[in-house]
């Protein structure tokens, strides 16, 4: 499998698709830092910030329309998040397992956005 | 189980050729079979190593993750609140710098999907997984915007923290491809298992039993061949044999009606 290829280039990244990212500010903000952010004319931020004053209306339309995207690969979403938008995270899920198994023949360039919930962080020691 | 297995049959003519056809594909299915679940074997064995990674990533990310958002508390308070803002309006026109690269890995005739990390600025190609501890110090290229505001203040915490996050990312990233596979692969060995399956307690005992029915037809068809012949045989016997009962019969008689047969050669003698 395809143990270590995690592999990190230092080539031009315009190749590639997006990392989307739903959570709270401190979250969001950190992983800004760490350059995954994109915000182009036409199709918008990649990012959504989620407070506490978030209505559950905007979290929803932000999660279609960043699971939708062709250009996202993956969106990572909160606990928090997740926890609201369970019955939508699930039914995605449902989805795209329905699509059936990969043939050999399609490109990878057109698998769906893969959605995956944050795991919980641990107390720092 | 249902009685299918024991009773079911093709329906075919019980020929010899037939025969052999059923019987090439009875060979065909038990190959099959034999494949298939060596294919089973090998999907499950490393759908549990799959697992037992995932977990393990699982918790390597519980863990940086705590240290990540600790690392952002420092740069809140050496940059002050305002940095937030600074960050998420930077963000709002720049192209990201890591990308993540689809594709796909061939496993034991599985399509398992392949996140590949593209990007990332200024790092060294540390290969391997390195110690955790230490990834906040390799050096993190900061999207342009946000060095100019690390130059104020706080610059050493923005990096402390943007290395703890583009290792998370790292780490997110493999998890998408290990979660993914995990579905991909739960579904392949269950397919595989189906066919299994069917062709253990379908396929096989009906084609086992078509061979056995043709078989039985022609013996039959070999006895009944066998039994005509012997009646023909039997028959022709007792014909031969009242055919010669029916020339001695007709020879003795001839016989008696010559009478002294022996006294024939004197009436040549003439006085």
């Amino acid at each position: 499998m395809q143990t270590d290829d995690v592999a990190r280039s230092t080539v031009d990244a315009s190749a590639g698709r997006l990392l989307a990212i739903m959570a709270d500010v401190d979250t969001v903000s950190g992983y800004l830092l760490a350059g995954i952010g994109d915000a182009s004319a036409t199709q918008g931020p990649n990012f959504f910030v989620v407070s506490n004053t978030t209505s559950r209306a905007d979290m929803e339309t932000a999660f279609r329309d960043l699971s939708s995207r062709e250009d996202v690969a993956v969106l990572l979403v909160s606990e928090q998040v997740a926890d609201v938008l369970r019955d939508e995270i699930d039914e995605y899920k449902k989805k795209m397992s329905e699509r059936g198994p990969r043939r050999p023949g399609t490109k990878a360039s057109n698998m769906p956005c893969t959605v995956l919930e944050m795991v919980p962080s641990t107390q720092p020691q | 189980m249902s009685s299918s297995s024991g009773q079911s049959r093709l329906s075919v003519a019980p020929t010899v050729t037939v025969l052999a056809v059923i019987k090439t594909r009875l060979l065909g299915a038990s190959k099959g079979h034999a494949l298939l679940k060596k294919k089973a074997d090998a999907l499950t064995l490393r759908f549990r190593l799959l697992v037992k990674r995932l977990e393990a990533l699982s918790e390597r990310i519980s863990a940086s993750s705590g240290e990540a958002s600790f690392s952002m508390l420092q740069v809140r308070f050496a940059c002050g609140e305002q940095i937030k803002h600074t960050i998420l309006d930077g963000a709002s026109s720049s192209k990201a710098l890591v990308k993540v690269e689809p594709s796909t890995d061939n496993v034991a005739g599985v399509q398992l999907p392949v996140f590949t990390l593209v990007g990332g600025g200024g790092n060294a190609a540390g290969g391997g997984a390195g110690d955790d501890s230490q990834q906040q110090n390799r050096p993190v290229a900061l999207p342009e915007q946000l060095e100019l505001a690390g130059l104020a203040k706080g610059g050493q915490q923005l990096h402390g923290a943007a290395g703890w996050y583009a290792e998370l990312t790292r780490l997110y990233v493999e998890m998408a491809s290990l979660q993914t596979s995990f579905a991909a692969l739960d579904e392949a060995i269950r397919t595989t298992n189906r066919r299994v399956n069917a062709l253990e307690n379908v396929v096989k005992p009906r084609l086992a039993n078509t061979v056995a029915y043709i078989k039985s037809e022609l013996d039959e068809l070999e006895r009944e061949e066998f039994f005509r012949l012997k009646k023909v045989q039997a028959k022709k016997k007792k014909d031969m044999e009242k055919a010669q009962l029916a020339e001695q019969a007709t020879a003795a008689s001839s016989l008696l009606e010559a009478g002294g047969a022996v006294g024939d050669a004197d009436d040549d003698l003439l006085f």
